[in-house]
Parts: structure tokens; sequence; C-alpha cells
């Protein structure tokens, strides 16, 4: 669960650098909902470096997006075992503030998903995927395409062959 | 910063990790790049889409598989960790209705199911299906899953009470576990013979797995026999024991599986064991040696049906034995047979069609004088090729009555070797009583004169008069050969009395090729070992006709395979006898040949 808790100014800061050379100041503790971050700081010794962190795939914008996220859910229990098991993944729920997170355009949703899976943020990486499978369920291909923009590189002989396949599954 | 000393330049950490996770391996650096270059669906890596269908049902995720080539790739190896229960309840309404022939199931080590692309649900390790690029069309889901689902089916089934579609459906699946669910679960509410089925899948999944180790003491065999629908219990899991599947006891070769391992019964009576499994030698590395021939051991010694077999054929392939560092357990067969001594009228062994590798021969050794094979007095018949006789010592330990050597075919690269045949006759067992060769069906072998009282030196060799032709052997009686075709036993009553009419109009066709000599010495050999004795039997044609005849007079005919079927369904009778001479014609004819 998200909670409200606020910085303070006794919180240790980090300050790391997006892909186009940005400067962002965040809580340590913010910091370290990423996996990645969080082992580096530990390779440093434990102690809050002082130097800028460099994060060469995500750029300020969508930096900025994950550290919104991570603000949000900065109290919220590390990840279990328990939690990557199957019974997690078999919902799609997703929290409304997540969901409202979750409301933007869908170059920024994937570079999200991307960040996330870079930076090693499971939970926000879980949502992005939700919110993905989401958009999603329900659509026919052809819709599917268009909500994606996908091109269709399937010859009609290979939409036979895989409709062939997957029809064991059909509705009749 | 009180441990500079163990700082790194951030830069380099940062580096360092991305090297770490290899998720991120391929994924594009983009250093100052502005902040309105994006990425689309298609720019996230595999591992990402697959993440992605985990959250989808199956048929949205069979959807996605049609949007584009790279979307059908992905879900080709997708994993479903969360499967919708109503694609699959639609699924099994399907089998219901039986849309498909067969719903074939298992789960595997890992716990998935895989389902194809023609609704067969089969066991597979992961492993299997990257491995092989044929497979990945599989679909997999979580057996758990799938269990709900087909239990879900069947109880709004159950609650239709339509009791008819449920016995279609279950028959129609033969789906090892869950059928042991379903009829677990909801065949005790419309019979209530099927007491023995009334745990839950994992329940009975562990009794299975202890009783059929110990004889199926939990296991009320009647009870399954009186189930009118096919059941398959698959003991798959771990350990994997073995699988007792009861096919339709309302046909006439009705078969208890016990994971290879056949019985055919007859009006709940088993009649015939058959072991064949080809999957014992898996089992060599988990339950020690030859444990499928414990479980029979057990079988045989508690099952009041199994007590009263007439007939255990034992199809040894040498996969099968050889496989995992595998051993025959001589004591197994033994312990096994014992069991069933009293009442076993034959036993037929099928030996590995090349024979064993010497390295392997040690371990075939005899018993020992603690451990001694049963001495059968009933008829055991041993099935093979001379490389399998060859190789195969401790059956020199057995009192077999009749031991059919397959001939190798025309195609095959073994050829027939006469001194091999010197050497095999040494090795048989010194109590064998008949010696019966099958021979390729293409093949005509005719029978000899019935005077044949020719010494070896001084007798002429011919090959039938027309060439072999299968035509002929399966639709008119034979032609005879010259009665210039003497006989090498001839001392044997064996050879004393064919009718006539085989005798008439064959020509003699010497050949000066196959020296008298080189060919009686081998045959003096041979008939060193050959004990010599009246043998009533009757013969096959290859029309199927029978002839009676108190002596050996046989001709195989359609296929090998057939005519091994008729070894194997007409054992106790004894009725396919080929003879040394014909094996001497069948080798003369490809040395001439050749």
């Amino acid at each position: 669960m998200a909670a409200n808790a606020q910085p303070t100014d006794a919180q240790p800061k980090i300050t790391l650098v997006s892909s186009d050379n940005q400067k962002i100041l965040v809580d340590r503790d913010i910091a370290e909902r990423s996996v990645l971050l969080k082992h580096m700081i530990q390779d440093f010794g434990g102690e809050t470096p002082d130097q800028d962190i460099p994060i060469h795939n995500v750029n300020e914008v969508v930096l900025k997006k994950v550290i919104e996220w991570c603000e949000h859910h900065r109290a919220d229990p590390p990840a279990t075992a328990e939690d990557d098991s199957d019974n997690r993944k078999k919902s799609t729920d997703i929290e409304e503030w997540d969901q409202k997170f979750m409301q933007v355009d869908q170059e920024m949703l994937f570079e999200i998903i991307l960040a996330a899976n870079y930076l090693d943020i499971k939970p926000l990486l879980d949502v992005g995927c939700k919110t993905v499978a989401n958009m999603i369920k329900g659509k026919s291909p052809d819709e599917i395409r268009k909500t994606f923009n996908i091109t269709n590189d399937f010859t009609p002989e290979e939409e036979d062959q895989i409709r062939r396949e997957n029809e064991w599954a059909e509705d009749r | 910063m009180g441990k500079q000393t163990e700082q790194r330049p951030l830069s380099n950490l940062c580096i360092s990790h991305v090297n770490h996770f290899n998720r991120t391996a391929s994924f594009p650096m983009q250093s100052n790049v502005g902040p309105t270059i994006m990425r689309g669906f298609l720019s996230l890596p595999n591992e990402l889409l697959l993440d992605i269908i985990a959250y989808l049902p199956v048929r949205t995720t069979l959807d996605l598989a049609r949007v584009n080539k790279r979307f059908r790739d992905v879900t080709r190896v997708a994993i479903y960790q969360a499967v919708d229960l109503t694609a699959l309840k639609k699924l099994c309404l399907r089998l219901k209705l039986n849309e498909f022939p067969r719903l074939r199931g298992d789960i595997t080590a890992y716990g998935y199911v895989a389902v194809d692309q023609n609704g067969h649900i089969m066991g597979m390790d992961y492993e299997d299906i990257i491995q092989f690029p044929r497979l990945r069309r599989l679909q997999l889901m979580t057996f758990q899953t799938l269990l709900e689902a087909f239990r879900s089916m069947a109880k709004e089934l159950s609650q239709e009470r339509h009791d008819n579609e449920i016995r279609k459906a279950l028959r129609d699946f033969t789906v090892g576990n869950f059928n042991i669910a379903i009829v677990g679960q909801y065949y005790q509410e419309l019979d209530n013979e099927a007491q023995a089925l009334q745990s839950s899948a994992s329940d009975l999944h562990s009794i299975l797995c202890e009783d059929v180790a110990n004889g199926l003491t939990e296991i009320d065999i009647e009870a399954l026999y009186s189930l009118p629908v096919p059941v398959l219990f698959s003991l798959a899991q771990k350990p994997r024991v073995g699988r007792v599947r009861v096919s339709d006891l309302r046909e006439p070769h009705d078969s208890m599986l016990i994971d290879g391992t056949s019985i055919r019964l007859q009006k709940n009576k088993v009649k015939t064991l058959e072991l064949s499994g080809h999957r014992w030698g898996c089992w060599g590395s988990m339950k020690g040696p030859w444990f499928p021939l414990q479980c029979l051991e057990s079988l045989l010694s508690n099952s009041p049906y199994l007590k009263t077999l007439a007939c255990i054929h034992l199809c040894l392939n040498r996969d099968n034995l050889l496989r995992d560092k595998y051993i025959l357990d001589r004591t197994a067969i033994g312990h096994a047979l014992r069991h069933v001594a009293e009442t076993l009228k034959s036993l037929t062994l099928t030996l590995p069609a090349f024979g064993f590798g010497r390295r392997y021969q040690a371990a075939l050794s005899v018993p020992t004088e603690q451990q001694p094979f049963p001495t059968l007095t009933r008829k055991v018949t041993i099935l093979g090729n001379y490389l399998s006789f060859s190789t195969f010592p401790v059956l020199t330990h057995l009192h077999i009555d009749t031991a059919y050597i397959i001939v190798p075919p025309e195609s095959s690269t073994i050829g027939f070797d006469p001194m091999q045949m010197t050497r095999l006759f040494r090795l048989m067992p010194p109590r064998l009583e008949e010696l019966q060769c099958l021979l390729p069906s293409r093949l005509i072998f005719q029978p000899t004169s019935p005077s044949s009282t020719i010494s070896m030196e001084n007798s002429t060799w011919a090959l039938p008069s027309h060439p072999p032709n299968t035509t002929s052997s399966t639709s008119s009686p034979p032609t005879p050969p010259s009665t210039s075709l003497a006989c090498t036993l001839s001392s044997s009553p064996r050879q004393s009395c064919f009718s006539s009419k085989f005798l008439s109009n064959t020509a003699n066709s010497a050949d000066p090729k196959c020296t008298p000599s080189s060919l009686g010495s081998c045959l003096r050999s041979f008939t060193k070992y050959i004990p010599r004795q009246e043998s009533s039997c009757s013969s096959v044609c290859g029309n199927g006709t029978r002839i009676s005849t108190n002596r050996p007079a046989w001709i195989v005919g359609g296929t090998l395979s057939g005519a091994l079927q008729r070894i194997l369904s007409e054992s106790e009778t004894g009725i396919l006898r080929p003879s040394l001479l014909q094996i001497f014609r069948f080798w003369r004819y490809f040395h001439l040949r050749s």
C-alpha cells in the first residue's frame, strides 16, 4: 500500500543524472526502491554517495515519473517471494492511484516499463505490465494492432496457419 | 565517506550493474538523447512481453499471437503463469462435445501442462519445449489451473445431472491426473463401485504411488475394473513409479497399463500380461534397478486377478534396459514370475533387437546360488534375434520351451552368419526344447522332403525354384522345393511327414557356390545343440490358413510385424515353426545374391 510519508530534511539525498544530463535530487530511501540503485549504494560501502549517479537509460521526464511513483510507494513493504508467485500474477487489478499514474500516453507507458525494468523496480514493472495487459484484453488482433500501431506482417497463408494452430481455443 | 578506500567511481559502478542485469543487456544505450525520443510496444524486449503475456488469458494470448510475427514467436514460448479458467472451461466443454478425438494429459516435473494446437495436453518438461522447435507451439499452463478447470466443468455437469455426458467426456479425456480428480470427486456420486477413487487428485496420486509399489493394497482393482469409463491413473508425479490404465473394459481386448505395462483383460479376468514399458529406463535412476518389475512382483503377489495370469510377455528393448546405466535385475524377474508360476501357461521374452553391447553383458549375469531363477515348468518362449540371444547369457539358466529367432530381414545391416548361429546355439539354454525361427515374410520358405535322410556330406542344396514372392506366400499354398533339399536333422521326426503335394513340382537347382561341406559342418555344430523330439504343432500359411501337422512345417506370410504379432498372440499354442533348414536357405539366398 502506498503511504504519504513526506521526505524530511534529515533524509540523505542522492543525485541522479538522467540520460539527458539532468540532475534530480531524491531521498535515499526513495532511490532505494530501485534494486539497481540500492545495490549500487551498498557497493559504495553503505554510505550515501556524494557523487552523482548516472542513469544512462532513462531520460529526465521518465525518471521524474518513476521517482513520483517511488515517492508514493516509499513506505510499501519490500517485495517478498510470495509476491513473485503465480497468485500475484493471476490478478490484473491495479490500485486506483496506480491506475491514474499510468494514465499516460503509450510511449510514456512503455518508457516507464523499460525504466522500471532497468532500475529493477519490480512493483512498478508489474503495474506497467498489468496496464498493458488490460489494454490488450478483450481486443481482437486487428484492434490490438490499431491500439498499439503495429503493422501486420503476416502473409494470408501465415495468418491461416496460426489461426489453425490456435483453433482449439476458439469459441464455438 | 568514512570508507573512501572502498569507493569506486560511480560511472564504473553503474556500468557494472548494467552488465549484471542480463535482461537489460540488449537495452539500447541512449546517452544524451532528448526526452522526446520514445519507444513503443515493440521496443519491449521479449522478457517484458512475456511478463505482459503472463497477465493475459489464454484466448487473448492466442489473439496476440495473430497480431504480428514477433508476438507469434513470443507467445509460442510463453508460459502461462495465469490462465483464464473461462477459456479452459470452454476447452473442456469442447472436449465434452467430443470435438477432439483424444486428450492426453500429464503433469510435468515443473508443474506445467502442455497443450498443443490440436488440444492435446501432454506432459512436457520445460527444457523439452525449449530444446525441440517442433514443440514450441505447445502452450503451457499450470497443472493446478487446468485441474481447476476440469473440476469446475465436471461440477457443472454433475449439477446438471448430465451423467451420460460426464461419462462420455471422461472416456474421451483419458487425461491421467485429471481423470483421477474428476472421477475421484464426482464419479462417486454416479457409481458407488468406484470406492477406490474417492480421494482428491493429490491424495490419490500419493496413494497410488505408494500402493503400486506395495502391490495396490489400498486400491481395489476390482473397483477399477467395474468402472464403465476408461480411467488413466497417471503416477507421473515424483516419484514416477508407474501408470495404471484401464481402457474401456467392455472392449474385447482391454488393457491396463502400468506405465508401459499392459495387462490384457478378458471379461474382467487377466489373461495376458505384457511388459513393454518404453519408460522403464527412466526409472532406473529413480527407483533403483528394474523397478517396474519390482512393481510387477507386487502386483502379481497381491492381485487376485493377476495371480491367474496365463501368459506373460516381457518385451525388453535395449533402450529401456541400457539407458541411465540400467541393468536388468534378473531377481526381480524371477520373483515376479514366481508369483504366477502356478498358473502361468506361457512366458514370452522379447529381447533387444540387436543384443547387448559387451559392456552390458556383465550386468546380465547369471543367477547366483542364493537367487536362482525359478524353474518354470510352463511354456517359456524367447523371442529375439541371434545377437540378442548370444548376448543374453542369463537365458541359459531358464528352462525355455521355445526360442524364436528373428532372422534379420533383407534390409537389415546384420547379415545372417552361420558362425554366429553356431555360437548362438552353444549359448542356448541347455533345456531348450524347441528352436523356432521367425522369417521375413517376403521370403517363401518351403517345407522339405518327407524322406529327408540325406546326410550332410552328400546333400545338394537348392534354392526355391521361384524367387521369394510375397504375393504367392499370401495368396496360395506354397510350392514345394526340390526333394533334393534334403534335410538336415534327418533323424528327427520333425522332417518326416509333409504332405505329398508339397513334393511334386519343384525343380532341382543345385547351387555350386554353396558347398555342402561348409554348410554341413555348420549344421553339425548346430545339431549338437538341438534336441530332437516330437513336437506336434500347426503352421500358418501366408493367407492365415493353419495347417495341422505333427512336425514343424511352416510358412511365414504377411509382414514381419504381423508375424511377430502372431507369435505373441499364439505363443501359447506355438504355431509358427521355422526350421534350421529354412534358416540355411535364407542364409544361402542372401549368400547367392551377394
